[in-house]
């Protein structure tokens, strides 16, 4: 077979690659349908104790980031275990972490912090993840901090 | 005076670019050499004040001069000369400028390169490139002044982020980022002269294979070093989290990668013409995006970015860019078409064609899980992030599928073959694919995606492991040398196929480890008191005692270090530590980690209770993690051997030109 | 020509570019002005915490001074550049106001005597700056890191947190809301 010149003139087609072409668009559909179905389950929402609270008996369960403050007075710690309160100055919630949740060194009472986890049936908050929430004020981010660590270097 | 000469020197460096770019439109469309040189120089004159302003930033942090805010922000007179040196790309000004120092240089090195060559092309990339150029020196000239004076002049510097200051990796890891990035403007530029010039043959794909080659090494290697650093010293037990900086680091290599793969079709074959280009934009518009996501603070991680005037600029920037050069695409769709015929469905064409597919499709899910957040603010103000579990289980069989991918293209001829051809020519690889899965299950891994990667990389090993016996053998029986003389003649003759080969056989090692080390580890926290152990996978771990001190190294700092002993597979003392550093409100974990060839022995400090002297400790045993970066390597040598140049020089004859520099 | 010809070629295929571009353009530029830091100070709105402690002088000093005029309460460091920058924008406060606002600076995690030399290094505007030696006022306030300003107004109503160096604008803004105009 001849080879056209390479310039302008498309070569002429006959029959164009349609089952080429729809093979790709079944694959294009497969990826699209996984991704968009599963990304529901896979927002995390970030509320304070006040949004969740107001969505009642609907929020047990969700995976939810709760952001608020440690009140004062409330850190209770054994060796496997910590529980807190965390308030926004309006409402607040109790929060249960586990040994696998223990949150960084930095965590102490009137810090802000973020815990991820799950309202349970009880009302508390069931944390898989602490985090302590810094300002970053005059300190400049740098390339690869991490957001989810239970380690939080001054991030 | 210094920072007074950085200023200038960014200032005339803004007015140098300018220059050239004009110098190079108007020398481009009259066909004027002599304007065009006059482009050239002027960007040679660019690099050259990008050093200075450079290196006045780097005597600046030297010499500890606090009357500039960047090194009374990132300095103190405390901080060792590597630290105050690798600060110049610290935070977000220094970074802007040693960007723009990367990016003059590379202009000015394609420039003198191809100032015999190409005529007709170059003028439009120096426009390009000094565009490019130009729009940082802006940013440093405006919104972003690294330079900025402070009164009054503070006594103490802050000291660099703690997190810099902790592992002299930090002085590595950017660097070959930034390489990388700015580096993609050079295949850009040329597939945006291709475009502007009609000269959409394969000359700029021949041209540009190497100079994408190069910068691509560069942001592997980044990559795989900030996932390295992000396991050794951030201390959270894993190297990739899907996080929003990660990401962006992450799209322009995929894009990358699919336009190198996708250039080989569009230079032999010439179909798959208009993916190359847009592949080419993708990737340097995806570079400025990456800018944009890692320094405006336009998205939430869980810790906070600082907000700043550049985003506006970087936003538009990205806008504009893409406008203009998707435009340029567009006008020229009809000269892009296929000039050689179409290919049989199962062909070599074909292979790339979902290879460029995939890597798209992994590109669309990676953007838009990271940008996801943002629309659903600016659209229910709803603030949510999207979780690691999405991006892996999106991408897991994207991933998967591109191995499989990576053993059928090469294997396929071009043009096509029957499906008779590809069972005769695939019975071994599958066979070899096949029987590794029980193989591996039966030394005890588990698991979908690890068998499923293992049995691939097996098939795609074998195929590759095929060609080289086979062309190693003809090599042999037709030329009378032996084995090893034919292997290595036979790919010294052919770098491009046979480098390509081992970045594959590299990406297999990495898939393998990856999915291994995923799924098979082990954790467990724990805390201890003094004399306590813990055991994990035939490790034990002894807590001896805790020791409290400050850095023999920065006397500001305070380090609370946990000594352990370890028993087992790998065995002696770990010091997993916690330090405080003067500026920073919350400790730094640096942790402990024993590497062997099979596993990881991985220690964190989480916490520590003084007046109990107990410590909680987050013990985990990471298998093969050291094969992703050995893996990395095989991938940095291959491809490093496939752009090295054929031992038969390929002739690339330069077209005369009156010989000026 | 194919239909498929004709729209590769026609003016319908410039639409590419609006439709890709715009879109990208728009979660972009959304996102800027999104400030990050997700947790607002639970202060605000609500009394200033009462402590007392020991001024650098050795004098003593409770939180009932402020009562009856707008207060700003800075804490600061000696070792923190950024609060040498906004420094002169507090001694400029302080003689423009006088004895209208109340200012009071909380020493953050340093010793008397470094502060005393930030004192004479930089200006010594005559407001009370307190000691904190155990660091519970910093805990009580929630603070994160120096510098932070806290605006609380004549009732002792916290009504706002500024987190890093103040600049004239938000000092000017703030004080004027507080009743304090320029």
């Amino acid at each position: 077979m001849s080879v056209a010149p390479p310039a302008a003139v498309p070569a002429p087609r006959g029959g164009r690659r349609w089952g080429l072409l729809l093979a790709v668009a079944v694959v294009i559909g497969v990826i699209a349908w996984i991704a968009f179905s599963g990304i529901g389950n896979a927002l995390v929402y970030y509320q304070t104790p006040t949004e969740l609270l107001a969505r009642g008996e609907a929020a047990i369960g969700q995976t939810i980031r709760l952001g608020g403050l440690v009140k004062n007075g409330t850190i209770q710690r054994t060796d496997d275990d910590l529980r807190f309160v965390l308030t926004d100055g309006n409402n607040e919630l109790p929060v249960h972490a586990g040994i696998a949740a223990l949150p960084p060194a930095s965590f102490r009472e009137n810090v802000g912090a973020v815990v991820e986890g799950r309202l349970s049936v009880t009302g508390t908050f069931e944390a898989d993840q602490v985090i302590v929430k810094h300002d970053e004020n005059y300190v400049a981010p740098s390339e690869g901090q991490l957001p989810s660590q239970v380690i939080d270097p001054g991030s | 005076m210094i920072p007074t000469l950085g200023h200038v020197a960014v200032v005339v460096g803004l007015a140098a670019t300018l220059f050239a770019a004009a110098s190079f439109a108007l020398g481009g469309r009259r066909a004027d050499p002599d304007l065009v040189l006059l482009g050239r120089r002027a960007m040679y004159v660019a690099f050259a004040l990008a050093l200075v302003a450079s290196g006045a930033m780097v005597v600046s942090l030297l010499t500890h001069d606090f009357s500039v805010q960047y090194v009374a922000r990132n300095n103190a007179t405390t901080t060792p000369p590597f630290y105050s040196f690798i600060s110049l790309w610290a935070a977000l000004e220094g970074s802007i400028l040693f960007w723009t120092l990367l990016a003059t240089g590379w202009a000015a090195l394609v420039l003198y390169r191809f100032r015999h060559r190409a005529p007709l092309l170059m003028p439009w990339v120096g426009l390009a490139l000094a565009l490019g150029a130009a729009f940082f020196f802006a940013v440093m000239t405006w919104p972003g002044d690294p330079f900025t004076r402070t009164t009054p002049i503070a006594a103490e510097g802050n000291g660099p982020n703690a997190l810099l200051q902790n592992h002299p990796f930090m002085g590595l890891h950017p660097p070959l980022l930034y390489l990388g990035y700015t580096g993609m403007a050079v295949p850009f530029a040329f597939g945006v002269a291709a475009l502007i010039t009609k000269r959409t043959d394969e000359e700029w794909l021949g041209i540009v294979r190497r100079w994408t080659l190069v910068p691509w090494i560069f942001l592997t290697a980044g990559i795989v070093a900030g996932a390295w650093w992000s396991y050794e010293v951030l201390g959270w037990g894993g190297y990739w989290a899907w996080d929003p900086v990660e990401n962006a680091a992450l799209l322009p290599w995929l894009t990358a990668t699919a336009f190198i793969h996708s250039s080989m079709v569009a230079e032999r074959r010439g179909t798959l013409r208009v993916w190359t280009h847009a592949l080419v934009i993708a990737t340097f518009t995806l570079t400025l995006v990456g800018t944009f996501l890692t320094r405006s603070g336009v998205v939430a991680s869980v810790h906070s970015f600082t907000q700043s005037a550049i985003g506006p600029w970087f936003a538009a920037a990205v806008v504009l860019t893409l406008a203009l050069a998707l435009g340029l695409l567009v006008w020229r769709l009809p000269e892009l078409g296929d000039t050689r015929p179409h290919g049989r469905p199962v062909s070599r064409e074909a292979a790339f064609l979902f290879n460029n597919v995939l890597f798209l499709a992994v590109t669309f899910a990676v953007l838009f899980g990271t940008l996801y957040p943002l629309i659903v603010e600016a659209t229910s103000g709803d603030r949510i992030s999207v979780g690691a579990p999405w991006f892996n289980q999106v991408n897991a069989p994207i991933f998967v599928a591109l191995l499989f991918l990576m053993g059928m293209g090469p294997a396929l001829p071009w043009g096509g073959t029957s499906w008779r051809t590809v069972r005769e020519r695939f019975a071994l690889p599958l066979l070899a694919g096949v029987l590794a899965v029980p193989a591996a299950w039966l030394l005890g891994l588990r698991g979908w995606a690890p068998l499923a990667t293992i049995g691939l990389a097996a098939f795609v090993v074998v195929v590759m492991g095929e060609e080289v016996v086979r062309g190693a053998g003809a090599r042999a029986r037709s030329r009378g040398e032996n084995a090893g003389t034919a292997v290595v003649r036979l790919t010294t003759r052919n770098r491009r196929r046979y480098g390509g080969y081992l970045v594959h056989a590299g990406i297999c090692v990495m898939a393998v480890a990856v999915a291994i080390s995923a799924t098979a580890g082990s954790d467990v926290t724990t805390t201890l008191a003094p004399g306590e152990s813990a055991r994990l996978g035939g490790y034990t771990v002894t807590y001896d005692r805790l020791v409290v001190e400050r850095l023999a190294s920065d006397a500001r700092v305070t380090e609370t270090r946990a000594e352990l002993t370890l028993a087992g597979p790998q065995s002696g003392s770990l010091h997993p530590a916690l330090r405080d550093y003067p500026n920073s409100s919350s400790l730094i974990a640096t942790p402990a980690v024993r590497t062997a060839l099979g596993e990881d022995l991985f220690v964190t400090l989480l916490a520590v209770d003084p007046a109990r002297q107990t410590v909680s400790l987050h013990i985990l045993v990471n298998p093969m993690v050291a094969w992703i970066w050995l893996g990395g390597a095989i991938v940095a040598l291959g491809a490093v051997f496939a752009a090295w140049p054929d031992r038969r020089r390929t002739a690339t004859v330069p077209v005369p030109v009156p010989a000026e520099a | 020509m194919g239909p498929m010809d004709r729209l590769i070629s026609g003016p319908w295929r410039w639409l590419v570019v609006p439709v890709l571009v715009v879109p990208l353009g728009w979660v972009l530029f959304a996102g800027i002005g999104k400030d990050p830091r997700e947790i607002p100070s639970p202060l605000i709105g609500k009394p200033l915490p009462a402590f007392s402690a020991t001024t650098l002088d050795g004098a003593p000093f409770e939180t009932d001074a402020l009562a009856g005029r707008p207060a700003l309460v800075n804490v600061w460091a000696s070792w923190c550049a950024p609060c040498v920058e906004e420094h002169p924008l507090l001694l400029d406060a302080a003689a423009r106001h006088g004895d209208a606002l109340a200012m009071v600076g909380v020493i953050y995690q340093d010793s008397a005597d470094n502060a005393r030399g930030f004192l004479a290094r930089y200006g010594d505007g005559g407001w009370p700056d307190l000691l904190d030696p155990s660091g519970s006022i910093a805990v009580e306030l929630g603070v994160t890191g120096p510098p932070e300003t806290f605006f609380v107004d004549a009732t002792g109503v916290v009504r706002y947190r500024h987190v890093g160096p103040l600049t004239a604008e938000v000092l000017d803004e703030q004080l004027a809301a507080l009743g304090l105009d320029r």
